[in-house]
C-alpha cells in the first residue's frame, strides 16, 4: 500500500495555487494522474521520487515511512526505490543500450540485464548508442532502465506523449507487461484519455491541485458503470448515413473501428466526440489465426 | 441504444456465471452474464441496455421460440429504407426500437399502432448503473 498525503503552494499561470492531494494506492495497482497541465500532477511524482519536498506531507510506501513533515523525515532521492521514466528518456548519450542498464543497477548482474532486454525485445540493440535508435526504442530502454532498479514504486511522467500513435500502442503493451511481470505499484501521469483507459486500473482526475474524482476510469470518465466485459474509449471521427442507420468509425490509438448508430443515437452524438465502445463477453466471433508471423 | 430503468430482483449463480431476473415497470428480463460486479445487488435500481439491431419482433403474443425475453409493445413509427426498417415503439417501460430487415417488414406487413411483440435474447442485455445519485439501495 502507497499512502500519500501532501500539501504544497505551487506558481501558476494565473497565480499561486494549493496541491493538497491524499491517495492510497493498493500495491500492484496502476494508478493514473490526469488532468490538465499545471494542475500538478507531475510535482506529485516529483514528492514521490524526493525531487521536490512538500510543505507538509506524509508518504509511506509498503509499510516505511519516506516523508513526515510532522516527524522531520525525509528519506533522501537516492534512498528511495523509484523508477522514473520521463517523456524526454534522458539516457545517457555516449552510452550504449547495456551500459545505460548496467549504470543503473546497484548491484552489476549481466544475467539480469540479459533477462530484461531479452523480455522487452531489445537484445538486438544492446550495443547499439542511444542517438542511433528511434524515439520508442529510448523510451523502451528507459523503461527497462527503471524496471531494473527493482523499484517499489514506478513513476511515468508521460512517458509516450513524445511517440506516434502506432509506437504508443506498443509500448502501452510494454508497460503494461512489465507493470504485470514485475507486480508494480504504478503512478501513471497522461492527458490521453485513450490511454488512460487502456492502462489504468484506477484513475484520480487533479484540478487545480485537489482531486476532483477518483477511482475506477468508467466511474472518473462516465460516472456509471457497465456489465461488459470488453470496453476502450475512442472519439468519433465520423457518421454516414447508409439506409435507414448510421455507420460511425470510431479511432481509438492506431485502430479504427466501425459501429452502428441509429436516428436515435446521433440526436446526442457526432463527430469529434468521446465515447465508450463496449460489448459483452457473449458477442465477439474468436478465431484461430493461421500463417501469421509475429512481427 | 435501448435503455430501460429496471430494479435487479434475483442473481442466481454457477461459477462466474451470472442470471439475473430483472423488473422493468412490469416487464420481467432475464440476462446472462459473467462476474456480476458488486456495484449490481439485489433490489439495485439500474438501467438495463440493448442494441436495436439485436431486437426481434413477431405477430404472435407467446411465440414459441428460445428467446426468454418476450413483451408487447405498441408500434408508433415505422421509417423503412431500401434495405432495413427502423421501427420505434411503446411498451410499459417506455420507449424500444427495433432494426429489422425491409424484407420482415414486407413479410409481416407491420402497421402503425398495432401491438407485436418483442423478443431479446438474454445474452443481449447490458447493465449499466444509474448515473447520479443511483447508488444501491
Amino acid at each position: 500500500m502507497l499512502v500519500l498525503e501532501v500539501k504544497k503552494t505551487l506558481a501558476g499561470s494565473d497565480g499561486p495555487f494549493d496541491l493538497s492531494v491524499n491517495l492510497e494506492i493498493r500495491t500492484g495497482t496502476l494508478q493514473t494522474l490526469y488532468g490538465k497541465s499545471g494542475s500538478g500532477k507531475t510535482t506529485i511524482l516529483r514528492i514521490l521520487a524526493g525531487l521536490a519536498t512538500p510543505d507538509a506531507g506524509y508518504i509511506e510506501v509498503h509499510g516505511s515511512v519516506w516523508l513526515d513533515s510532522m516527524r522531520g523525515i525525509n528519506v533522501p532521492a537516492r534512498k528511495r526505490r523509484v523508477g522514473f521514466v520521463f517523456q524526454d528518456y534522458s539516457l545517457f548519450p555516449k552510452m550504449t543500450v547495456r551500459e545505460n542498464l548496467l549504470f543503473a543497477q546497484d548491484k552489476k548482474n549481466n544475467g539480469k540485464i540479459d533477462d530484461l532486454l531479452d523480455l522487452i525485445d531489445l537484445v538486438a540493440l544492446a550495443d547499439r548508442y542511444p542517438s542511433t535508435l528511434s524515439g520508442g526504442q529510448q523510451q523502451r530502454v528507459a523503461l527497462a532502465r527503471a524496471v531494473l532498479r527493482e523499484p517499489e514504486i514506478l513513476l511515468l511522467d508521460e512517458p509516450l506523449s513524445a511517440l506516434d500513435q502506432k509506437t504508443r500502442a506498443k509500448l502501452q503493451d510494454e508497460i503494461l507487461r512489465l507493470h504485470k511481470e514485475f507486480n508494480l505499484t504504478t503512478i501513471l501521469v497522461s492527458h490521453d484519455k485513450q490511454e488512460v483507459f487502456k492502462l489504468s486500473d484506477k484513475v484520480a482526475f487533479l484540478e487545480k491541485g485537489g482531486i476532483v474524482r477518483d477511482g475506477s476510469v468508467l466511474d472518473v470518465f462516465l460516472n456509471r458503470n457497465t456489465s461488459n466485459k470488453f470496453s476502450f474509449a475512442g472519439t468519433i471521427l465520423s457518421i454516414r448515413k447508409a439506409d435507414c442507420i448510421y455507420l460511425a468509425v470510431i479511432g481509438s490509438g492506431n485502430e479504427l473501428f466501425e459501429a452502428v448508430l441509429t436516428e436515435k443515437d446521433i440526436r446526442h452524438l457526432m463527430p469529434g466526440d468521446e465515447v465508450l465502445v463496449a460489448s459483452k463477453a457473449f458477442n465477439p466471433v474468436v478465431m484461430k489465426l493461421e500463417n501469421v508471423r509475429n512481427s | 441504444m435501448n435503455s430501460f430503468s429496471a430494479s435487479i430482483l434475483r442473481v442466481e449463480r454457477k461459477d462466474s456465471l451470472c442470471l439475473l431476473e430483472l423488473d422493468a415497470s412490469g416487464i420481467t428480463l432475464c440476462m446472462v452474464l459473467f462476474d456480476l460486479d458488486p456495484s449490481f445487488c439485489c433490489n439495485c435500481r439500474v438501467n438495463i441496455l440493448f442494441k436495436e439491431t439485436e431486437v426481434i419482433l413477431s405477430r404472435e403474443p407467446m411465440p414459441k421460440t428460445t428467446i426468454i425475453n418476450c413483451f408487447p409493445a405498441t408500434i408508433r413509427t415505422i421509417r423503412a429504407g431500401q434495405i432495413l426498417a427502423d421501427i420505434g415503439m411503446h411498451c410499459a417501460a417506455g420507449a424500444v426500437s427495433g432494426i429489422i430487415s425491409r424484407k420482415a417488414l414486407d413479410r409481416l406487413q407491420f402497421t402503425e399502432n398495432e401491438t407485436v411483440t418483442v423478443l431479446i435474447k438474454a445474452d443481449e442485455l447490458t447493465l449499466e448503473t444509474v448515473p447520479e445519485n443511483g447508488e444501491c439501495v
